[in-house]
């Protein structure tokens, strides 16, 4: 039986519960209600921090267009894979749950000529990199996304060059010896650098900083921000300066999302989307060279290496293992990009 | 009884199955980076898809064995009639739940077939399935526990 104490005791738990919880409803409830809602809100999900100029990027994008639509659009950034990973976040972009991010390798899972995004020893700097972009295959690249994705690409941000770091200088592929290399699990990473001589190991991008502090890898390859905001300077000594991968990334709408806008907006959309890819494009020029400098003063020797010696070694193993298809492509862009 | 005693089955040895190819994974690739010339690129992929497999695999078989973590913190001070009524309400909510889950996950099925995953190659609808495979089970689960609930406060 239930003395009068017990009972009290029960009855006051369950009050708190339930005011707890009604409180709690009720916060949420005033919160939504003081916002007004604008007649399209895109959520993006962003890989990157805050302090990259990704998010730099699209946070200006989201100013143009509330101020350019009349605040009938606005954009929600979430930076941080705060949503989701890059390739959740292509998923569910494609079930409508948000509406943007930024992407181009991952895509290849989905239409295989995307692999040209993100190919190592494709494209010799950055004018080639223009050049295929805005050439027929670049343009069909676009469609496809559109077709077989599902996704429109609105511009594209310029990646960082990816250089090698290691604790030895490599100048040269015969220096690399079977170099324990970490690659992202991406097929022609590990083509490329077998045939150079490593020992490329796929691993995940969260494990690479304790497994080069533990020795189960030697090396990695990144661009500049990213090897400075991974800290790997802490742990690595040398930045060979392989260049061997030039990429970008296309920020992306769902088409359904896109569709559904009215044609006067998606003028402004596709007019301020031009205006944050040039507002880009500075940030990561300045960002750039500042990351080169604070590189240098964390410690780390800037290696030149001998990139035509890389590029011939690399690009003969990365057309091997093209398909067919992929492979007439291939030459294309050789000829586009000569 | 017939069907939970096979689904019982046969989430027990997809458990085991895939925890052993797990480890087996895992193991090769370790082994690779330190003793062959070559680490096979598909391991690291492979090795996750066994993981959320053996995830799926062992969710349905936890709830119904009570396994999951609980709040008791409230429940203790309840009275026996708010007690009978969470009781109630716990399986519902997870009925609920996992049953939309189900419902989603059909749908992610469906965009599993445009997509392959970058080693291995293989069609997306494989990891996916897991998912269906753990909202299922569990959803099962939670509608016996919820029937033996009803009978339990009825008598």
């Amino acid at each position: 039986m239930y003395t009068a104490h017990q009972k009290q005791g029960q009855f006051y738990t369950t009050i708190t519960l339930i005011v707890v919880i009604s409180s709690m409803l009720l916060l949420s409830a005033c919160a939504t209600n003081t916002q007004q809602k604008p007649e399209f809100l895109f959520k993006a999900s962003m890989l990157v921090k805050e302090n990259h100029t990704w998010y730099k990027a699209f946070d200006y994008f989201g100013q143009l267009l509330e101020e350019r639509s009349g605040g009938r659009m606005k954009l929600e950034v979430y930076p941080s894979e705060q949503l989701a990973k890059e390739l959740e976040a292509i998923r569910l972009i494609r079930a409508e749950v948000i509406d943007m991010t930024i992407s181009a390798g991952s895509l290849t899972n989905f239409a295989e000529i995307l692999t040209f995004s993100d190919m190592p020893f494709l494209l010799k700097d950055t004018i080639a990199m223009h050049k295929l972009i805005n050439s027929a295959i670049g343009k069909q690249i676009e469609n496809e996304m559109i077709e077989k994705i599902g996704v429109r690409p609105v511009g594209y941000f310029q990646r960082g060059e990816r250089h090698l770091t290691s604790n030895r200088p490599i100048k040269h592929p015969d220096d690399l010896n079977e170099l324990i290399i970490r690659v992202p699990n991406a097929p022609s990473y590990v083509v490329a650098w077998k045939a150079l001589g490593a020992k490329p190991t796929p691993m995940a991008f969260s494990e690479v900083f304790s497994s080069l502090q533990q020795g189960t890898i030697e090396a990695q390859e990144n661009p500049f921000a990213m090897i400075k905001n991974a800290g790997f300077s802490e742990v690595q000594k040398y930045l060979n300066l392989t260049g061997h991968l030039i990429t970008w990334g296309y920020p992306l709408i769902g088409e359904k999302q896109f569709q559904r806008l009215p044609q006067d907006l998606k003028t402004i959309f596709l007019e301020s989307a031009k205006e944050m890819q040039a507002y880009e494009h500075r940030l990561f020029l300045e960002n750039e060279s500042k990351v080169q400098e604070q590189l240098k003063k964390a410690g780390m020797t800037f290696v030149e290496v001998d990139k035509t010696a890389f590029m011939e070694n690399g690009e003969k193993a990365v057309y091997e293992s093209l398909s067919p298809q992929m492979q007439e492509i291939y030459k294309s862009i050789k000829k586009i990009t000569q | 009884m017939r069907f939970s005693f096979i689904l019982s089955k046969f989430l027990k040895y997809g458990t085991l199955l895939t925890s052993l190819g797990f480890i087996f994974t895992v193991s090769l690739q370790i082994y690779a980076r330190f003793f062959l010339n070559d680490v096979p690129p598909w391991t690291e992929e492979a090795s996750r898809i066994l993981f959320i497999y053996a995830t799926a695999f062992a969710s349905g078989l936890a709830y119904k064995g009570n396994y999951f973590v609980f709040l008791e913190a409230f429940y203790a001070g309840f009275s026996p009639q708010t007690k009978k009524i969470v009781d109630l309400i716990s399986p519902i909510l997870c009925l609920i739940l996992f049953g939309t889950f189900a419902f989603y996950s059909i749908y992610l099925l469906e965009m599993g077939f445009s997509e392959y995953s970058p080693s291995l190659q293989i069609i997306m609808v494989v990891p996916f399935l897991s998912l269906l495979i753990l909202s299922l089970s569990i959803g099962y689960f939670s509608l016996l526990t919820l029937l033996k609930k009803i009978k339990f406060w009825k008598s």
